[in-house]
């Protein structure tokens, strides 16, 4: 006899629908599946078998033919044990196959029974709806995950004859729990590191206010101790709220990444990721052979906050070029193509020098050659795509020990929201959400300035090279301070601090 | 293009520079061979068995000598000129004047450039590389001061203020000179590259070292004492507390030179081996015009341009630009700092930089950081 269930195998971070179909036939007894599968699907025949058997069902002496189609997308993940075992028991004629029907299972199996969880269930969920399949069969372990997802009726199971059990029930199916739109988007979200918190550095604030206002990339040079990490910390507390497909989005990378399985909840605080300078290429920026989203995928949306910057490995800092362009990564293995999202906000810190001192060179005593050693680290390419720079000075102990009361995030965020509330009206229509996100054809549209500030432009950085990405990076950091100063054109003023903040980079670099 | 040398001084020159190719690192060897056998061409022309007679002498530096004695001395001369560079050793009348007075005076000296003349009297400048803005504005500036005043400004061509001292006596056209710690052949550090071509066309380049000899650390010290021997007076301006200036310092006053120390703040430290020479009994350098003044009484002569040095009041700044001007220091001052000094903020704080920037009145010398130019 035969019968197919509906699966779903994951791609990148979305789920595509694939078909698991059984034939059970008389001949030589033979366990076969085929459909251009990976090692951990093919090892399925074991599992299933076993599986079967310890739940008390009679494994048929039969010829047992399983394919999962379409055989032309290559399929991994550990997702196929239910699947597969429902298909042959319905082939066997051991579940009815009429409500096999309205189903899409996925969940791996050992060898008693028991279905363990695996990656990618809200994305299978995503997939449902989109179907229009009634019914989600998840492991236990993936409900909450499952159940974020409206419409979709979510069937929770422990053990392979639990799943008999419900479908050969005489009743109609009962056991689903559904979307709970209370518990999946909480209200009000709390973050740890508040603004309040953080003394003194004016400087400081002011640039990542920009900075966020605009999604800019920044970077942080400061001694070490001076609070960089601290600062980097306390910037999701001021990233705009996100809206319910950003949760979305946010949720199903990190389903794909298998980091969901105990979320109650959709992710509703923006992601900040912080790795260790340690990582791997392939870590920051995903891969493997079933790739994988990296570290930059997962802070999409987010912040990434890449801590002692020069520590990094050059070659991983250089794989970040195109990331920090397309807000994407493509992803290109032998058997699979795939894109994951890379929309982060980058912020960076760094020491100023090996000693980590300068220019206070009471402390440092590093040599012009080992600070060009140092600063060697950061490419022309890659300094250009940081749109900000902002050093940081030590506090002193009057403003470590003093009681000013210092600005709160929720003070800091409420000028955010009304800049970027002016960029949404802006960019009313189109693709674009933040400033920084104007593609260089666009420029002229959204961040025009007359022609006196224009010369103006011309006669500041006459004799300095500049490329042509820094002076669009100049452009629409104006055009975010006059954002949030609320000015409907750019001044002067606002080119003024754009060009104070654009041009430490050259600062830095020609020091000497 | 090679150097044109009258055959007469080619005659005369060409047993120097082999005398001075046979034991190229041993300075005291070849001084006093010279002070037995009263010159280089004696030597060349010496039978070995009188050669050998000398107490300073062994076998192996027999061997040695004749060695050499089978190259001929034309040769060696021939193939320096052909580099474009020249040489002078003490039995020479351009040998600088004031060297030839030290005990350990190089015996040959190599150039690039031209030598300073015999009457010029010399001036040494030296500091810290690693040296603030403020130490390398007054090197620069004494280093103009001097040349305009027809001095020669003697330096290390090292970063910091050897640099800003030489450049600004080029910058006034005058007279300058660098003695290398390495050949003269070899710019070093890489980076005054453009002051080393300036000062191979309109100044000299020294060194006791023969071609091809990279900078050595070991080099440094040596090279310290040409500059002090050289120079009549050494103005040091900033210097930390274990530092190459400071061992050019106590030679000079050694060989019995003046020493100026630039005076700074006792927290500074590239300040505390210049005040630490004030208290050993280094002159202190109260102002250039000072300076220029005792140099002047000192060399006997009246030459000087006073207007170089006019301190005019600024009244191109508007109130909060001279407000900002004001806490900015020599030393680099945080954005944060100004921002707490002066509670001008954000924007209007960036856009008064800016116009000061423009003003060339301050300098961003590090990402936040200004000092007053």
């Amino acid at each position: 006899m035969y019968c197919s269930v509906k699966t779903a195998t994951l791609s990148g971070i979305d789920s595509i629908m694939v078909t698991c179909e059984s034939d059970v036939s008389n001949g030589l007894p033979n366990f076969s599946i085929v459909g251009l599968l990976s090692t951990e699907v093919k090892e399925s025949r074991e599992r299933v078998r076993t599986a079967v058997k310890n739940s008390k069902i009679k494994f048929p002496a039969s010829r047992i033919t399983v394919n999962i189609s379409p055989a032309s997308i290559r399929k991994s993940g550990t997702g196929f044990d239910l699947p597969i075992a429902a298909s042959i028991l319905g082939a066997m004629g051991q579940i009815p196959l009429k409500k096999l029907e309205s189903i899409l299972m996925i969940g791996e199996m050992n060898l008693t029974g028991e279905i363990l969880p695996i990656k990618g269930v809200l994305s299978a969920s995503i997939i449902c709806k989109e179907n229009s399949i009634e019914y989600l069969m998840v492991p236990k372990e993936n409900q909450n995950e499952a159940t974020l997802i409206e419409d979709v009726k979510v069937i929770p199971v422990g053990s392979l004859r639990e799943m008999i059990d419900i479908l050969r029930s005489d009743f109609e199916l009962e056991h689903f729990v559904v979307y709970d739109a209370e518990k999946s988007i909480p209200e009000k979200i709390i973050y740890e590191n508040n603004f309040k918190d953080l003394k003194g550095h004016h400087s400081l604030r002011r640039s990542l206010e920009i900075a966020v206002s605009g999604m800019h990339n920044l970077l942080m040079i400061g001694p070490p101790g001076a609070g960089k990490t601290m600062a980097a910390s306390m910037v999701p507390s001021i990233l705009p709220p996100m809206t319910k497909e950003e949760m979305i989005e946010v949720s199903k990378v990190y389903s794909a990444a298998g980091l969901l399985v105990n979320q109650t909840s959709l992710i509703n605080k923006r992601p900040f990721r912080a790795p260790h300078h340690t990582i791997s290429n392939f870590g920051l920026v995903g891969g493997g052979q079933n790739p994988v989203p990296g570290e930059i995928t997962l802070a999409s949306s987010g912040v990434l906050f890449l801590d002692e910057l020069f520590e990094f490995r050059k070659e991983a800092l250089e794989l970040l070029r195109q990331p920090l362009e397309n807000h994407k990564i493509n992803i290109s293995r032998q058997k699979n193509q795939v894109e994951f999202p890379a929309d982060f906000m980058l912020i960076a810190a760094t020491n100023p020098c090996p000693c980590g001192y300068y220019p206070n060179l009471k402390l440092c005593h590093c040599k012009e050659s080992d600070i060009k050693r140092y600063l060697s680290h950061l490419s022309g390419p890659l300094m250009d795509r940081i749109d900000l720079m902002v050093s940081i000075h030590p506090l002193t102990i009057e403003e470590m020990t003093s009681d000013q009361k210092y600005e709160s995030s929720e003070e800091i965020q409420a000028r955010v929201l009304k800049a970027l509330e002016k960029q949404k009206t802006r960019f009313k229509g189109t693709k674009i959400h933040f400033n920084s996100r104007i593609p260089s054809s666009e420029i002229k549209k959204y961040c025009s300035i007359s022609e006196e500030l224009e010369e103006y432009i011309k006669s500041h950085l006459s004799g300095q090279t500049i490329s042509v990405r820094s002076y669009q990076k100049l452009l629409k950091i104006s055009r975010t301070i006059a954002d949030l100063d609320d000015s409907f054109n750019i001044e002067k003023k606002h080119l003024d601090e754009a060009l104070n903040l654009i041009t430490k980079g050259e600062i830095w670099q020609n020091m000497y | 293009m090679a150097k044109h040398v009258l055959d007469e001084d080619f005659n005369r020159k060409k047993y120097q520079i082999w005398f001075n190719s046979i034991f190229p690192w041993n300075n005291k060897l070849k001084l006093q061979l010279y002070e037995e056998f009263k010159s280089a061409k004696n030597i060349y022309e010496m039978p070995e068995n009188k050669l050998i007679e000398s107490p300073f002498l062994d076998l192996e530096k027999m061997a040695q000598i004749q060695k050499y004695k089978k190259i001929t001395p034309d040769e060696i001369y021939e193939k320096l000129l052909t580099i474009d560079m020249d040489f002078t050793t003490i039995e020479e009348e351009d040998y600088p004047g004031l060297l030839q007075e030290i005990p350990d005076k190089p015996y040959c000296l190599y150039y690039l450039g031209h030598l300073p003349e015999r009457s010029m009297p010399s001036v040494g400048v030296v500091g810290a590389r690693m040296s603030t803005n403020y130490g390398k504005s007054i090197a620069h500036d004494i280093g103009y001061s001097l040349a305009k005043c027809g001095i020669n400004v003697v330096s290390g061509m090292a970063l910091g203020v050897d640099c800003a001292s030489q450049n600004g006596a080029l910058e006034a056209s005058g007279m300058t000179t660098a003695v290398l710690g390495s050949s003269v052949d070899i710019c070093y550090p890489e980076k005054n590259k453009p002051l080393y071509n300036a000062l191979k066309k309109s100044g000299c380049i020294l060194s006791e070292y023969p071609p091809n000899t990279e900078a050595r650390p070991a080099f440094f010290p040596l090279r310290n004492r040409i500059i002090s021997g050289m120079s009549s007076a050494l103005i040091v301006t900033e210097a930390r507390v274990k530092s190459g200036s400071l061992i050019t310092a106590n030679l000079a006053s050694s060989y019995g030179r003046d020493v100026y120390a630039l005076p700074g703040r006792i927290t500074d430290p590239l300040s505390i081996g210049t005040n630490h020479l004030i208290t050993e009994g280094a002159l202190v350098l109260e102002s250039i015009e000072d300076l220029i003044k005792n140099l002047n009484e000192k060399f006997n002569r009246t030459k000087g341009d006073e207007s170089i040095f006019s301190n005019e009041v600024d009244n191109t700044l508007t109130e909060k630009e001279s407000l900002i001007y004001d806490v900015i220091d020599y030393y680099a001052t945080h954005l944060d700092d100004i921002s707490f000094k002066t509670k001008i903020f954000d924007t209007e704080l960036n856009e008064l930089l800016t116009n000061l920037k423009n003003k060339g009145k301050i300098n961003e010398i590090f990402p936040d950081y200004f000092v007053r130019i």
